[in-house]
């Protein structure tokens, strides 16, 4: 996979995310600043999608809507006063920053090490969520999940709160959560095991969203995905 | 379920208003961030009961925040109350 590629793929991922996350926010029930921001994002992404998928009718270079995008987000930012969706936003604004300086740096070497170290922070935030984890005594015994399951306000069903009565199961659970995040880094030593490690960690992200309503998680985090798998093949060759 | 995938705004919506709680009675927020986020919460609530009534309200029409905290690390849920806004005029709020 080349730089050119899987930066290509990720404007045109992050462009989809982008989208849907702004539609959300032009529901009627949202005030009419935040409707015209998110009209603004929903406009740059569909430019952005045209440009990553070669459908642009004026021949638009990816750096235009992706700075206009990084342009878009500073002003969002203050009007919720910091992100709206906590870790999704946090995330969104990365990959952005990321795939700014990986279309705009001058040199090819500070472009690979833009898109780089999107990667890096993605090997990160999965170990940095198992570290927290491990070290704090609830989530060992199994106590943090169960009351996840207990307390969560999502309305995904009675059954859910059915899990919180298997104190074994959610230990196990447990484990497996904390378990995979602190291996992750390791499976960036081999392309075959972090392809499985990434199917993995999207179908955890995707059971996020569909038992507690964490959609944006999912659609943001598959969107860096890409550029682990070009840092893996640029340092160890895919192997 | 599979749905709220591509579309979830109402549940990210109420996400948002309990990190706007959050920052409200965290001890280390600014004074400018918890003005901000008893506004924000002010202004998302109006809006949302505004929506829910079947008739304009009336002008003298007033609401109040009234946060409530889990209590102890128990399985019973009990609450109390750990912040309360003054009251401020719907017809205000509805406006912005």
């Amino acid at each position: 996979m080349t730089l050119d590629s899987a930066v290509h793929v990720t404007a045109t991922m992050m462009a989809l995310a982008f989208i849907q996350q702004s539609l959300e926010h032009l529901r009627p029930a949202a005030r009419l600043t935040e409707r015209l921001l998110f009209a603004t994002r929903l406009l740059c992404s569909i430019l952005l999608l045209a440009a990553s998928t070669g459908g642009s009718p004026l021949g638009l270079s990816l750096s235009i809507p992706i700075l206009a995008l990084v342009a878009n987000h500073f002003v969002i930012l203050p009007f919720f006063n910091g992100p709206y969706n906590g870790g999704a936003d946090r995330m969104s604004l990365l990959i952005l920053l990321c795939l700014a300086g990986a279309t705009v740096l001058p040199v090819p070497g500070w472009r690979e090490l833009a898109f780089g170290y999107l990667g890096m922070q993605l090997v990160l935030s999965y170990f940095i969520s198992g570290w927290v984890k491990i070290v704090n005594p609830d989530w060992r015994s199994g106590r943090a999940l169960r009351d996840v399951f207990l307390f969560s306000a999502y309305p995904a069903g009675a059954n859910l709160r059915k899990w919180a009565g298997h104190p074994c199961l959610l230990l196990c659970a447990s484990w497996a959560v904390m378990g995979f995040e602190l291996v992750f880094p390791l499976t960036f030593l081999s392309r075959t095991v972090l392809l499985i490690a990434l199917a993995v960690a999207a179908l955890f992200h995707g059971a996020n969203a569909c038992l507690f309503g964490l959609n944006r998680f999912f659609w943001i985090w598959i969107c860096a995905y890409p550029s682990i798998l070009w840092l893996q093949e640029r340092l160890l060759g895919g192997n | 379920m599979l749905g709220r995938l591509l579309w979830n705004a109402e549940w990210n919506e109420n996400l948002y208003l309990v990190s706007l709680s959050e920052r409200l009675l965290r001890a280390d927020s600014s004074a400018l961030t918890k003005a901000h986020s008893e506004r924000e919460l002010l202004l998302r609530v109006a809006r949302h009961l505004h929506r829910q009534l079947t008739h304009h309200p009336h002008s003298y029409l007033q609401i109040r925040l009234r946060l409530l905290g889990r209590l102890g690390p128990g399985e019973q849920i009990a609450s109390s109350t750990v912040y309360h806004s003054s009251p401020c005029l719907m017809s205000e709020l509805t406006k912005l």
